[in-house]
């Protein structure tokens, strides 16, 4: 369910792209052959979105009332904010190579299910259901990017891009549990609250992406007369990030996955 | 306000009774005393003469309410216990239990008693009557319990009373009810109420412990910390529970058991890293906890008075060392016993005493004897004599008696049975034989099979002689089989007759129809076949007159000779 979630967000975070792409490869008469790339440099600050993409689970083992007990996160990752610079280099004809740098930020939930041991008998566990708030990921993504790029018309540029990516990951987890105990014969119990520790990794994954600037601005009449305007422009990029890193929590490990699809626009300075 | 003078309503009642009419011909009243065995069972004439008995008796002050109680188990029932007074006196054994459904009778048992001609001013005191009884026993008695004066009817001849003062003290070794004349100090009659498991012989401080019982089991205890030990003192369930340990010290025991001397935390059994290894003191203090909480999932009861009362224990009362020094008597209580003694401790409400057992290389009759808080069913069956004190009371003597006994075997069982699902690494299963955990091979009774222990498993066999209190443990068997005829069925011996019991998957209903029966609708004086009579009446309360549990009842206690 989460899955086709997932790629339905996708669908919908590409679509504008795409239409972009598409409306302007129409409208330009002059794009419609590819141009060799005439600008070496591109530099670009965005910001964007990312859709919800990702959930994980992670369990912990307890010890209460001389047994082991156990309670399941299961964190629902929301969308949230991207903030995404870097600069690109062509090397030759349309070959060239980026450095990129993004952040993200979200604040979500968890679903909590417990299991926690009968105070007076083995093997009878009272199962509780809960949910913790508040939860803050951030991810420090440092991308590099072999870039494909085709220019369509002098305004008009699109470069597509793949390439290894290092991820720095700091995840809120919910580290333990707390219930109330109604009383005799103490078959229910309340859920009173968790505690959280924030847990940090770095690790390697990929990204990929398709990046459409546009240098129309220096076109404008009541721009042409500035110069500079020839080397400014606007861009929407699609990115695809993908990493996993493993987060401990007292010594028991949680696979978190990290990345997924983000939608950033902003500036772009070509020299 | 209609008002009648005692003796002139007394005889005015006696009087209606005897006169054939149509609405008092279900009543009997030889020599003045009435037995109430009206329920859904009895003509309804029956059970409305009763109840008009009942109201005029209650209108004139000869009969008062001294519990009332909602019923846990069937919703639109209640039960009230009254107790009858001559001239502000009560009457021994003198009681009726009325079952009401919305406010209207549905059954009624007990035993009046209408020509009591005795004046009611003594001419002994209580003290004086303390001493006579401290010159018969030996021992002071009780603080808690002064003699109190009451009318016995004379148990050999019905229709006679004598106003006496009942004491009662614990002698070291029994707990003696005595009933001293009023008016010339004399011993009128006595008994022994220790009820023995066999004849002759959200707090701070709370915290889970874990413990070996004597089969080496794993059992959580509930205990209580304080100063980095932890103390065998259940705080979590509404009843507290307490496990003191005697350490072997049979003087002490025996003086905490009369009240002389005070219990401290520092009694308790006690560990220092809450990993508990005596298994004596785990398995009192988990099978009190088990048993309290049967009470409570199964029949709704708050505890052993339905109020929460403590629950007390005492474990290692002698030494296993001392055996050879020790007297007769105080082998075969504080050894080859466990009972429950109901005044005793240091505030009165009762403790239950479990015996130490034998060393390990010796044998008594072919069985080694262990420590007696290692059975389940023991456990249970001497707590639910606490139950039947607060309750029904019946008398630890002769048919009571043993309805008294075949309770606590009642209860005993169903513990084992609740629990079966708690057993631990090889600790058991649960059968219808009492202490075969500590008694072994074998334990000590059986309800599925009496004769395997030479105990009568038909009315015919009854034992009629004076041991044992009149044989209340051996005879406890002929109800015992009863009740486990109707949940598992089959064909008594004896009487050849077959009962299509319930099935154990429904053992319940059985259990929940002995245990009301003995609770609300039973009384001091109820014999076997008033036993018949309010667990038929029980069983049609709550599962309809001609229900399955309602059948296997009356056919086993048919089967086993009871009618």
């Amino acid at each position: 369910m989460r899955t086709r979630q997932a790629i339905s967000l996708c669908r919908g975070a590409l679509a504008p792209a795409l239409w972009l792409i598409a409306g302007l490869l129409v409208a330009a008469p002059e794009a419609a052959a590819q141009l060799a790339p005439t600008h070496r440099i591109v530099a670009r600050l965005d910001s964007g979105w990312r859709p919800a993409s990702r959930t994980f689970a992670g369990t912990r083992m307890f010890t209460a009332h001389q047994e082991q007990g156990q309670f399941e996160a299961d964190y629902e990752l929301k969308d949230g904010g991207v903030i995404d610079g870097g600069i690109s280099f062509r090397l030759w004809r349309n070959l060239g190579i980026g450095f990129d740098v993004s952040r993200f930020r979200t604040i979500h939930g968890a679903r909590i299910a417990s299991e926690v041991p009968h105070p007076f008998f083995f093997d009878l566990p009272r199962r509780t259901t809960g949910r913790a708030g508040g939860l803050e990921r951030q991810e420090l993504g440092f991308h590099i990017r072999a870039l494909w790029v085709s220019q369509f018309a002098d305004w008009l540029v699109v470069s597509v891009s793949a390439g290894p990516s290092i991820i720095s990951a700091k995840q809120d987890l919910v580290t333990t549990v707390q219930h109330t105990e109604v009383g005799f014969p103490f078959s229910d119990l309340v859920f009173s609250g968790h505690t959280v520790s924030a847990q940090s990794e770095t690790t390697t994954g990929l990204n990929g992406g398709v990046d459409i600037d546009s240098f129309f601005l220096h076109r404008l009449p009541f721009l042409r007369r500035f110069a500079a305007m020839e080397r400014i422009g606007v861009g929407l990029l699609a990115r695809y990030v993908r990493g996993v890193v493993t987060l401990q929590v007292d010594g028991q490990p949680i696979e978190v996955d990290l990345g997924g699809l983000q939608i950033t626009s902003g500036v772009r300075f070509r020299f | 306000m209609h008002v009648l003078n005692r003796p002139v309503f007394g005889a005015l009642a006696l009087a209606l009774l005897t006169l054939p009419t149509s609405a008092t011909a279900q009543l009997q009243a030889p020599n003045g005393v009435v037995t109430l065995a009206a329920g859904t069972g009895a003509p309804i004439a029956a059970l409305r003469e009763s109840d008009t008995l009942v109201n005029q008796l209650t209108r004139d002050g000869s009969l008062r309410l001294t519990a009332q109680t909602d019923d846990p188990l069937a919703p639109d029932r209640s039960h009230e216990r009254l107790q009858q007074f001559h001239e502000g006196v009560p009457v021994y054994g003198a009681e009726v239990t009325r079952q009401t459904a919305r406010g209207l009778p549905v059954s009624l048992f007990g035993t009046v008693h209408l020509a009591i001609d005795l004046e009611t001013t003594p001419e002994l005191s209580a003290d004086d009557a303390t001493a006579v009884v401290r010159g018969l026993s030996g021992r002071t008695l009780f603080r808690s319990e002064p003699p109190q004066l009451v009318v016995l009817p004379d148990r050999t001849n019905p229709g006679t009373y004598r106003l006496v003062y009942e004491a009662r003290t614990f002698t070291g070794s029994q707990l003696m009810v005595y009933f001293v004349d009023a008016a010339t100090g004399a011993l009128v009659w006595s008994y022994n109420d220790l009820k023995t498991q066999q004849p002759v012989l959200p707090c701070a401080q709370c915290v889970i412990g874990e413990g070996l019982g004597i089969k080496s089991d794993r059992k959580k205890m509930s205990v209580t910390t304080v100063g980095g030990a932890f103390l065998a003192h259940d705080q979590l369930r509404p009843a507290e529970v307490f496990t003191f340990d005697m350490d072997g010290d049979l003087p002490r025991t025996q003086l905490v058991l009369n009240g002389l001397a005070p219990l401290f935390d520092a009694d308790l059994s006690t560990d220092t890293d809450n990993r508990w290894l005596d298994g004596a003191s785990v398995d009192a203090h988990v099978g009190m906890g088990w048993t309290y909480d049967y009470l409570s999932i199964r029949f709704g009861r708050q505890g052993l008075n339905n109020q929460n009362v403590r629950m007390v224990s005492l474990v290692h009362p002698v030494n296993r060392g001392d055996l050879f020094s020790a007297t007769a008597e105080e082998i075969g209580l504080f050894y080859l016993n466990a009972f429950y003694c109901g005044l005793c401790g240091p505030d009165g409400v009762g403790v239950v005493v479990f015996g130490e057992g034998l060393p390990p290389n010796i044998l008594l009759g072919g069985q080694r004897f262990n420590f007696f808080s290692g059975a389940l069913d023991i456990v249970a069956h001497e707590l639910a004599h606490a139950v039947t004190d607060f309750t029904s009371a019946l008398l630890y003597m002769d048919e009571s008696g043993a309805l008294n006994e075949a309770f606590s075997d009642v209860i005993g069982v169903g513990v084992e049975f609740y629990a079966e699902s708690l057993f631990r690494d090889g600790a058991g299963v649960a059968d219808y034989a009492l202490g075969e955990d500590v008694i072994e091979p074998g334990g000590i009774r059986s309800l599925a099979n009496p004769i395997q222990f030479g105990d009568p498993d038909h009315y015919s066999l009854r034992f009629l002689g004076k041991d044992d209190n009149g044989g209340v443990h051996t005879n406890s068997l002929i109800p015992g089989h009863a009740f486990y005829l109707a949940i598992e069925g089959g064909t008594n011996r004896v009487s050849g007759l077959s009962v299509a019991g319930v099935g154990g998957d429904n053992r319940e209903q059985i259990e929940q129809i002995f245990f009301r029966a003995f609770t609300v609708l039973m009384t001091r004086t109820s014999d076997f076949a008033a036993a018949r009579a309010a667990t038929i009446q029980s069983a049609r309360d709550l599962y309809g007159v001609n229900s399955a549990p309602a059948r296997a009842v009356t056919e086993a206690w048919t089967a086993v000779g009871v009618n």
